[in-house]
């Protein structure tokens, strides 16, 4: 036992932050509708401004420390909250989309000012030690803790006592309150964001002493208040902060067991989202999941091309792709990339934009289909086969995930599928029957030999990723002219009538998920064979982030058109503009895909006038009415 | 047999009584209605009928068989079709794909397959289905048409027309003809008579008197989630219980 107690000392130091960082989490979740993927983000731009004031700009820290938390953290806030506000209107699967297009926003703008490599960050609490009741404890333990529960106290004590506390409290609980409290709905949500970002920015500065200066690590770090949240049920807050609390001890007393047992060391990262999973499975499942979304707005007409315009369109199209390789010469190659990510882009868009369900592991799904392929063709599998059986493999794994997070509401899907892609990447990636210990595995182009081509050569390798990608267009739009089709349009208008007829809303889901995932893991298998190399850098978690956060700059239909573009943004453009560090291109995709969703369901002004009109008709009917019941 | 039965079915929000200890049934081949004032708690005893909310206590049996247990998806494909007070319609999709869905839906859910896709003898069923209950409900010529374009008796219409082609023996219905006009309510209960002459029964939840009183059969009394009355049109129109309940509720109103 006395050995264990340095590990549980840590770990509740550790764990009181992120039990802030989630209570932070929940304030602005329940206050706005808004689940914030980009909290992690806002910690990271509070540790670095920290970091810049105390280190570059040799401040005290207790006056850089004070600069964070009483300017940056508040200012932070406002402008979170006129993003949620924007964000209000738009679907769920937009609103993820904004919260990752800030993740990828920081992480782009952070490494380019300073460095991709994680930086130093001196610890800035005193380091001495003291023995207390037999375990040595650090001060900057003692402090962090002490300083997390007088915070998290203070916010127990604004909640019980102020008007916009109390306010805010009875939002947290019931959200439909909000507006029925007396106290101005924009205030308490300014509040909370203000109170959220701050949480965030305080405990960036507390967490990067032990992780290093690195978005992406601050960013992972923070998700583990998502776990934290998930305990307290993302409403609970004395909950919540319990929760953070039994996360950091987990971790701790994962790095104290696992010793000679690497993968345990490995799996701490991963161990919020299996209490998340956890908590998924153990909750009692919605009637009909997100039954009161918003609807979907009526578009106000479909394609404005004839057939015979559309027809030729195409087959222009068809003959540009074909003779490309004597246009772009060694280019080829990146348009071979772009048709890959292109079909990545249409299972992704079948998923998100067809039945609503966001997913923040797709690159995961590519990595087990890249691997997958490259295990089968080393056993001497045929190509195409491989190709087809490692899209059959992610399905059930897609499934896996699935099946708890569809029983409760579309965020809970998206969570889950983050923190599965991070499992993925920590604790698989590096194992034998994935990318191996060196992160990777050849996946040789197909030998078409008997066609009498080059086998090797980009330029053959470039029409079989344009079949390939023909091929998936084929099975989307096949899927959906089925009756499938029908009624995953149908779920997007109203799960609620949808149900109350008969049909299977979650079987629906899952069919939709399990196509999706067959087409990204074949993909995958595509996207290893396009350098003979697959490695696990390339299909790293944040490569989900930025795949959604791309795909949502064309629009919210799934289609051929915007997969290419998409797989032309991201895999193209920039082999052309190798002048441009990479990070330009994460900082744009991040900014364009906050505007892409602030600017999306345009025509909601329609649907508010037809629900206003029934609302006026319904109250011209109901009330005289009534009076004449009794009749003389 | 009764269409729908329910038996001291209690529903709570919290600490706040919903519904209390509700009974009530609704008989094979007639329309019967489910009235009270506002918050009387109406809408909830239909959501706790089709599975949207379930009760604390208390046993839903739908044509003698218990579904108390049973999700809406299950309850519907036993039988029980409804409509939303506030629409819910497929905005983005027209008239007769909505009105197909009504019974497609219920096809999806026999299996994984017809999920994914039907076959040429449920197509002909569907569009018969469909031509069927468009012209029940006189919108033939609104069939090409986006439902989210349509003004709300017109939708009405649909959502109804939609349940029909379900193929659902029990029906509920709650307010259809809020935000109807006086002529579109007529002809609203010429529907729905002929809808029960075919077999059907109906329960329905309306502030229409009128419409109430001229199409029903027998009437449910519902007043701050509990059972006041019921008995024929002419017996709730003479009873002193349910004056006091509206009249309480009117002189409120003209204060």
């Amino acid at each position: 036992m006395n050995s264990l107690l340095p590990f549980i000392v840590a770990g509740i130091a550790q764990g009181s932050v992120f039990g802030l960082a989630a209570l932070g989490l929940v304030v602005t979740y329940k206050t706005s509708g808004i689940f914030n993927f980009g909290h992690g983000a806002v910690a990271a731009v509070g540790a670095y401004v920290f970091y810049d004031l105390r280190t570059i700009h040799h401040w005290p820290w207790p006056v850089a420390a004070a600069v964070c938390l009483l300017v940056l953290g508040p200012l932070l806030g406002v402008v979170q909250e006129r993003l949620a506000a924007g964000l209000a209107p738009v679907r769920l699967a937009m609103k993820v989309v904004a919260t990752v297009g800030v993740v990828l926003l920081v992480a782009g703008i952070t490494s380019l000012h300073y460095g991709a490599s994680s930086l130093d960050f001196p610890p800035f609490l005193p380091q001495d030690t003291v023995t207390l009741l037999g375990v040595r404890v650090s001060a900057a333990q003692l402090i962090t803790l002490v300083l997390s529960v007088v915070v998290a106290g203070a916010l127990f004590l604004l909640f019980r006592v102020t008007k916009v506390g109390v306010a805010m409290r009875g939002v947290v609980d019931d959200p439909t309150l909000m507006g029925l409290t007396g106290v101005s709905p924009v205030n308490v949500r300014r509040s909370a964001w203000i109170i959220g970002s701050t949480l965030a920015v305080a405990s960036g500065i507390l967490l990067a002493p032990l992780t290093g200066l690195d978005t992406i690590q601050l960013t992972l770090l923070v998700v583990q208040s998502f776990g934290a949240a998930a305990i307290g049920r993302f409403t609970s807050l004395p909950l919540t902060f319990a929760g953070g609390l039994l996360i950091g001890v987990g971790e701790n007393l994962l790095v104290r067991f696992s010793g000679d047992i690497t993968w345990l060391a490995l799996a701490q990262p991963a161990l919020p989202f299996v209490v998340l999973f956890v908590v998924l499975l153990l909750s009692k499942p919605a009637v009909i999941a997100d039954a009161g979304r918003l609807r979907r707005a009526v578009a106000p007409s479909r394609t404005p091309l004839s057939p015979a315009t559309r027809r030729s369109a195409m087959l222009a199209a068809l003959v540009v792709a074909v003779v490309l390789p004597s246009l772009v010469g060694v280019r080829i190659q990146s348009f071979a990339s772009g048709l890959v990510s292109a079909t990545i882009f249409l299972s992704l868009g079948l998923l998100v934009w067809t039945s609503g369900q966001v997913s923040l592991c797709h690159a995961g799904f590519v990595a087990v289909g890249a691997t997958t392929t490259g295990h089968l063709l080393g056993a001497g599998v045929p190509w195409v086969l491989a190709v087809l059986v490692a899209g059959l493999v992610v399905v059930p794994l897609g499934l896996v995930i699935a099946v708890p997070a569809m029983r409760l509401s579309g965020i809970y899907l998206a969570l889950a599928t983050l923190g599965f892609g991070v499992l993925l990447q920590y604790l698989f990636y590096n194992r034998p029957f994935m990318f191996g210990q060196l992160g990777q595995i050849a996946v040789p182009r197909p030998r078409a030999s008997w066609l009498g081509i080059d086998p090797s050569s980009d330029t053959s390798f470039y029409y079989v990723t344009l079949v390939a990608f023909l091929l998936a267009s084929g099975v989307v739009y096949g899927v959906l002219r089925l009756r499938l089709g029908r009624l995953l349009q149908a779920l997007a208008d109203s799960p609620l009538a949808l149900a109350t007829h008969g049909a299977p809303v979650n079987r629906i889901r899952l069919l939709v998920y399990g196509v999706s995932a067959f087409l990204a893991g074949a993909a995958g298998g595509l996207s290893g064979a396009l350098s003979g190399t697959a490695s696990s850098a390339a299909y790293s978690y944040f490569s989900s982030l930025t795949l959604l956060a791309v795909l949502a700059l064309y629009g919210t239909k799934v289609g051929v058109v915007p997969a290419l573009a998409a797989g032309v943004a991201l895999s193209v453009v920039p082999s052309y503009l190798t002048s441009i560090r990479g990070e330009w291109f994460t900082i744009v995709f991040g900014a364009s895909a906050i505007v892409a969703a602030l600017v999306s369901d345009r025509s909601l002004s329609l649907r508010l006038s037809v629900g206003a009109r029934q609302r006026l008709a319904d109250r011209r009917t109901s009330s005289p009415t009534r009076a004449r019941l009794v009749q003389p | 047999m009764t269409a729908l039965e329910l038996e001291q079915v209690t529903v709570r929000f919290g600490s706040v009584v919903a519904v209390d200890a509700l009974s009530l049934s609704a008989a094979e081949g007639q329309i019967t209605a489910l009235i009270g004032p506002n918050g009387a708690g109406k809408t909830t005893t239909f959501n706790a009928c089709s599975g949207l909310l379930r009760p604390a206590s208390g046993r839903v049996t739908l044509l003698g068989e218990d579904v108390s247990d049973l999700g809406p998806a299950a309850r519907a494909r036993k039988g029980l079709g409804r409509t939303f007070q506030r629409l819910e319609l497929f905005d983005s999709m027209t008239v007769d794909e909505n009105v197909g869905l009504g019974l497609e839906s219920g096809l999806a859910g026999q299996s994984w397959l017809r999920c994914l896709t039907g076959n040429r003898k449920e197509a002909v069923r569907v569009a018969e289905a469909v031509e069927e209950s468009l012209h029940t409900c006189d919108i033939t010529d609104l069939a090409g048409r986006r439902a989210g374009e349509l003004s709300t008796g017109q939708r009405r219409l649909v959502e109804l027309a939609r349940a029909l082609a379900g193929g659902f023996p029990v029906l509920l219905l709650d307010e259809p003809s809020s935000g109807l006009d006086h002529e579109e309510t007529t002809r609203f209960g010429q529907i729905l008579r002929s809808v029960v002459t075919g077999g059907r029964s109906i329960l329905l939840v309306e502030h229409d008197m009128d419409l109430v009183l001229s199409v029903c059969d027998y009437l449910h009394v519902l007043d701050f989630g509990v059972h006041v009355f019921e008995g024929t049109p002419a017996e709730v129109q003479a009873s002193p219980v349910v004056r006091a309940a509206y009249l309480g509720e009117e002189v409120s109103e003209s204060a």
